[in-house]
C-alpha cells in the first residue's frame, strides 16, 4: 500500500558496528524526526547475528545484497554513512544514483585528495561532519531538500483522443471533472495494490 | 583487447607488485590498460603525497568512468575493498562489462561474495604468480576470438524467399548474401558517418 511517508534506505558499514552505531542512530532519529521511515533495520541484524554467534563468513551475503539491492529501488531517498571508506557504500551510492534517488553521503574521514571528492553525479550530495548535532542537521537539510510537500502537486500529462473522449463521457455521466476521474482510477489502483 | 584496471591509491606500495602482476598478465595475452596510472600514482606519492590532494578528482572520477564505458573488461585488485572500488564496479555493471574482482583475502565474510551476476568473477590469490594465472585465465575467457562467430537468428518467408532468390541468381550461399549486405552496411556507415 503506498504511503505519504517517505521512505529512506541508510547503507554503512557493519565492521565497526558499536563505534559507528551512535552515528548511525543519530541519522534514524533525525529520519524520523522529518517524518520519514528507514527502509531496512540492517545494524539490527547484524547485531541479532552477533548475537547468536553467526560468523560474517556464515552469513547469507546473497540473500543481504539482494534486500539491500530491493530497498535501494523502494526507496525515495538513501543516505550512505562512508567514514570506514568500504567497498560496499561505494556500491550502493552508485546503484542509487543510477536508480535516480536524491542519495546523501556522509563521512567523518578527510575527503580532500581522495576519489570520493570527484563524484560529480546530481543525484549525490557529499559533506564531511565530526559530531552529532552536525550529522543530525546535514541530515534533516537534506530530507528538507528532497521531500515532496504534502499538499497536492500539479501533474500534466498528453492523452491521446481515445482517453480524452472517454474522460469527457465519464464526467458528464458522473458530474465529476476529468482530474477527478483520473485521481479516482489511481487511487482504486494503488489500493487494489497492483501498483 | 582494452583493459581498465582499478586499485586503491591507498597502500600503493604494498600492492604494486601485484598491480603491476597484473599489467604483465595483460600484455601477455596481448591487452592494454585503458589508463596507465600506476607509474604516476606511484611517482607523485614517492615524491609529494600532497599533490594527491591538489589533484583535479573530478576529473579523475570522470576518466575513470569514461575508461569503464569503452573497455572491454573490468580488473579490480579489491584488497582493502574500498569506496571507490564499489562504486567503480557497480558503473561496469551498468555497463555490462566482465569484472575480475582479485584480493589477497578472501571473500567469503564480504558482502560482494553475495553479488550473484555472471558477470563478476571473483578469486582470491596468495601470490604473483597465482595472480597472474587468474588474471591470463579470465582474459582469455572473454576474449572475443578473432576467428568468425556463430550467429543464428529467425528470418520470415519473405526474406526467407529474398535470400533464396538472391542464392540461386549468385551462386553464394545465403550466409554470404546476408555477410554482404551488412559489410555494405558498413561501408555506408563509415563514408556518411551515420
Amino acid at each position: 500500500m503506498a504511503s505519504n511517508q517517505l521512505r529512506i534506505h541508510i547503507s554503512g558499514s557493519g565492521m565497526h558496528l558499536n563505534e559507528d552505531m551512535p552515528y548511525i542512530q543519530t541519522i534514524v532519529r533525525a529520519v524520523y524526526e522529518n517524518k520519514g521511515s528507514v527502509t531496512r533495520y540492517w545494524f539490527e541484524a547484524i547485531r541479532t547475528r552477533h548475537e547468536l554467534g553467526i560468523s560474517d563468513e556464515e552469513a547469507d551475503w546473497g540473500v543481504i545484497h539482494q534486500e539491500n539491492d530491493d530497498v535501494i529501488t523502494q526507496s525515495d531517498l538513501v543516505i550512505v554513512e562512508t567514514t570506514r571508506d568500504y567497498f560496499y557504500q561505494g556500491y550502493q551510492a552508485y546503484v542509487a544514483a543510477q536508480r535516480k534517488k536524491p542519495t546523501l553521503v556522509v563521512t567523518r574521514s578527510p575527503i580532500k585528495g581522495r576519489f570520493i571528492s570527484g563524484i560529480t553525479s546530481k543525484y549525490i550530495t557529499l559533506k564531511t561532519y565530526q559530531t552529532e548535532d552536525e550529522l543530525a542537521a546535514i541530515v534533516t537539510k537534506f530530507i528538507k531538500a528532497n521531500t515532496i510537500p504534502t499538499k497536492d502537486l500539479r501533474f500534466n500529462f498528453i492523452i491521446d483522443r481515445q482517453i480524452y473522449r472517454y474522460l469527457r463521457e465519464k464526467s458528464y455521466e458522473t458530474g465529476r471533472n476529468k482530474s477527478e476521474i483520473i485521481r479516482e482510477i489511481l487511487k482504486r489502483k494503488i489500493s487494489s495494490g497492483s501498483i | 583487447m582494452l583493459v581498465h584496471l582499478i586499485s586503491s591509491t591507498q597502500d600503493l606500495e604494498e600492492s604494486v607488485p601485484f598491480l603491476r602482476a597484473i599489467v604483465k598478465a595483460l600484455h601477455d595475452q596481448g591487452a592494454v590498460q585503458a589508463c596507465s596510472w600506476i607509474e604516476p600514482a606511484l611517482h607523485i606519492q614517492a615524491t609529494n603525497k600532497k599533490v594527491f590532494e591538489s589533484l583535479n578528482w573530478d576529473l579523475v572520477v570522470q576518466e575513470n568512468l569514461a575508461a569503464i564505458k569503452r573497455t572491454d573488461v573490468v580488473v579490480v585488485e579489491a584488497t582493502n575493498y574500498s569506496f571507490s572500488q564499489g562504486f567503480q564496479i557497480a558503473a561496469a555493471l551498468e555497463h555490462k562489462k566482465p569484472i575480475l574482482v582479485v584480493a589477497r583475502t578472501s571473500f567469503k565474510s564480504r558482502i560482494i561474495s553475495g553479488l550473484k551476476n555472471n558477470l563478476v568473477t571473483l578469486k582470491s590469490y596468495k601470490t604473483q604468480d597465482e595472480l597472474e594465472k587468474i588474471v591470463r585465465t579470465f582474459l582469455r575467457a572473454n576474449t572475443i576470438a578473432t576467428k568468425d562467430l556463430r550467429f543464428n537468428f529467425f528470418i520470415d518467408r519473405r526474406v526467407h524467399h529474398y535470400l533464396q532468390e538472391q542464392s540461386e541468381e549468385s551462386g553464394k550461399n545465403k550466409s554470404e548474401i546476408v555477410r554482404d549486405i551488412i559489410q555494405r552496411k558498413i561501408r555506408q556507415k563509415d563514408r556518411y558517418g551515420e
